[in-house]
């Protein structure tokens, strides 16, 4: 079987994957049920807030709406983090993991070209962050179904492909840098640090006038979560496809050539 | 393919950094034959072996599985061999059944009625979890997987480590089974004694280097024995240094430690001289062959 590398990865992580989708899940429907609780509390806040505090929460006023609520509250700040996080794991273990116990040498002894190891695990860790991101969408679309929340269901689901691919950005830097390495633990490591300078720096550029030109550096720019949810696809997504394919080729080129497991 | 040799090692190098995992190694097998690969640890065996099975490649030279190459054709070459490495890792979390199935469906063809054929002579568990297994038992497994597709080039790293005494024996047979059906296998070792019982011809390596390879089948083999002699009194090395066939003498007090290649008829009648009250022979260890070697060398 062509995929079995494919489903044997999926199934090797289904418990941590299960337990992101649920949390998730939970997390997006929880937002749509308090929308309606929590609007009228807001209008009378808004006035009195800083504006240098919306660097870090986005425009307050926005959340009036329950695409801006969801905005702020959800794909602003939690969202796009907990995905790069959970990108990073995926993409420094999938084939790190393996590498590091030894057991990569059962696949390679086996007639299988790495190239197809390396496609299918490659296809695993996006089935993984795009299984955590439909359940995003799956919570509001349940909210909206089941509660007063009156949302575009399909501006929410192109959001969710934003924030699948922004995960996909940080896990296949840090695929990439475990298939340059050889080292699991090189990836989380700079995979981490990637999501993290990148996030201060897409905060920064909103923050000091003469930095924003930072924000063009940082991934969390082009997830454009606001614009993405008050008007459906938007070109910045295609930013961030274009930096996985990139990361996906230099991954692929690194893996099939070089010497694993020393 | 049957006239092509099994595996051809050609000036093989490996580099590491500076550093010389292997240096200029070139040795050839021939169809049917057990073939050892012997040296001490950190000597350069695991490294050409993985070599062999293009988990790392090359710096220098080229190696051949029945006329393929390693690094072009791995994965035409991995339907024809078996691989084993005495610290193999399974998933944990699998039974050895699953895992075999998994092997099975990424490729290798699998002989089934064999496989239960191998389970019940290594007595292996294969529908518990690798995770409860000890490291014999998940070395029976790796066993098994390198053999349920009867390839026709086993290649097996260091395969009895972990085994006990009687699983070893059940593992010999395996390999003589092998050989009987005309397969070839390739067998490293640190263990001279264990190379001996089962190979027809082994290649030493040192440091990276190879130092020989010898025919173990024949008269001229090895045939190195060790003695310890213990004396009733003090004794000197000096008068066993010049006895034809004695290459190491050491004397510590009453006790005298002597090897000696081929005929002992000599060392016997100088022993009989100095009234000994005990003598041991003693397995050969790795380290005597390579003194043999070197020693032969210099004579040179």
């Amino acid at each position: 079987m062509l995929h079995s590398i494919f489903l044997r990865t999926l199934r090797e992580r289904r418990l941590s994957t299960a337990i992101y989708c649920a949390a998730l899940f939970g997390f997006a429907l929880m937002f749509a049920v308090l929308y309606k609780e929590f609007v009228g509390e807001l209008e009378g806040v808004l006035d009195s807030f800083p504006e240098s505090m919306s660097a870090f929460l986005g425009d307050l006023s926005a959340a009036s709406t329950p695409e801006g609520w969801l905005g702020i509250e959800l794909f602003g700040l939690f969202l796009p983090i907990i995905l790069a996080v959970v990108g990073v794991g995926f993409g420094a273990s999938a084939i790190g993991r393996e590498e590091d116990e030894g057991t990569l040498e059962l696949l390679l002894a086996s007639p299988v070209s790495r190239h197809k190891i390396f496609v299918q695990k490659a296809l695993a860790i996006a089935a993984q962050l795009g299984l955590v991101s439909l359940s995003v969408w799956l919570g509001v679309a349940v909210g909206s179904m089941f509660f007063d929340f009156d949302v575009s269901l399909g501006n929410v689901f192109f959001a969710c492909v934003s924030a699948w691919l922004l995960g996909l950005v940080f896990g296949f830097t840090a695929l990439a840098v475990q298939s340059v390495t050889g080292k699991r633990a090189k990836g989380l490591g700079i995979g981490a640090g990637v999501v993290v300078v990148t996030y201060i720096a897409d905060v920064v550029s909103q923050l000091i006038d003469w930095l924003e030109f930072l924000k063009y550096v940082s991934p969390f720019y082009y997830f454009n979560e606001l614009e993405i949810l008050q008007n459906g696809y938007n070109a910045s997504m295609l930013v961030l496809l274009a930096v996985v394919v990139v990361l996906y080729v230099i991954a692929h080129g690194a893996f099939v050539k070089r010497d694993t497991g020393v | 393919m049957s006239e092509k040799s099994p595996l051809k090692i050609k000036a093989y190098t490996k580099k590491y950094g500076k550093y010389r995992g292997v240096d200029n190694v070139s040795f050839e097998l021939k169809r049917g034959e057990v073939f050892g690969f012997l040296g001490p640890n950190g000597a350069g065996k695991s490294t050409t072996i993985r070599t062999i099975l293009n988990f790392i490649s090359p710096s220098d030279g080229s190696i051949e599985v029945f006329g393929m190459d390693s690094v072009k054709d791995d994965v035409a070459i991995k339907h024809y061999v078996g691989y084993l490495a005495g610290d193999i890792a399974l998933y944990e979390s699998m039974t050895g059944r699953q895992i075999l199935k998994y092997l099975t469906a990424l490729g290798k063809k699998t002989d089934w009625k064999y496989v239960e054929e191998l389970a019940d002579k290594l007595q292996a568990s294969l529908d518990r979890p690798i995770s409860s297994l000890s490291k014999g038992n998940k070395q029976k497994i790796g066993l098994i997987q390198a053999f349920m597709h009867k390839p026709d080039l086993l290649i097996l790293d260091e395969p009895t480590s972990g085994l006990d005494p009687l699983m070893k024996q059940v593992f010999y047979d395996m390999v003589l089974d092998m050989k009987k059906q005309g397969k070839t296998v390739f067998v490293s070792s640190h263990d001279l004694a264990e190379v001996q019982k089962i190979c027809d011809k082994a290649a030493f390596i040192r440091e990276g280097k190879m130092v020989s390879i010898e025919d173990l089948g024949s008269a001229k083999g090895i045939n190195l024995r060790r003695y310890v002699v213990t004396f009733e009194k003090h004794i000197k090395a000096d008068s066993f240094r010049n006895i034809k066939g004695v290459t190491k003498v050491e004397a510590d007090g009453s006790r005298l430690t002597v090897t000696v290649q081929g005929n002992v008829a000599l060392f016997i009648a100088e022993l009989a001289k100095h009234h000994p009250i005990d003598l041991d022979e003693q397995e050969t260890s790795l380290e005597d062959v390579f003194m043999h070697y070197y020693m032969t060398e210099e004579e040179k």
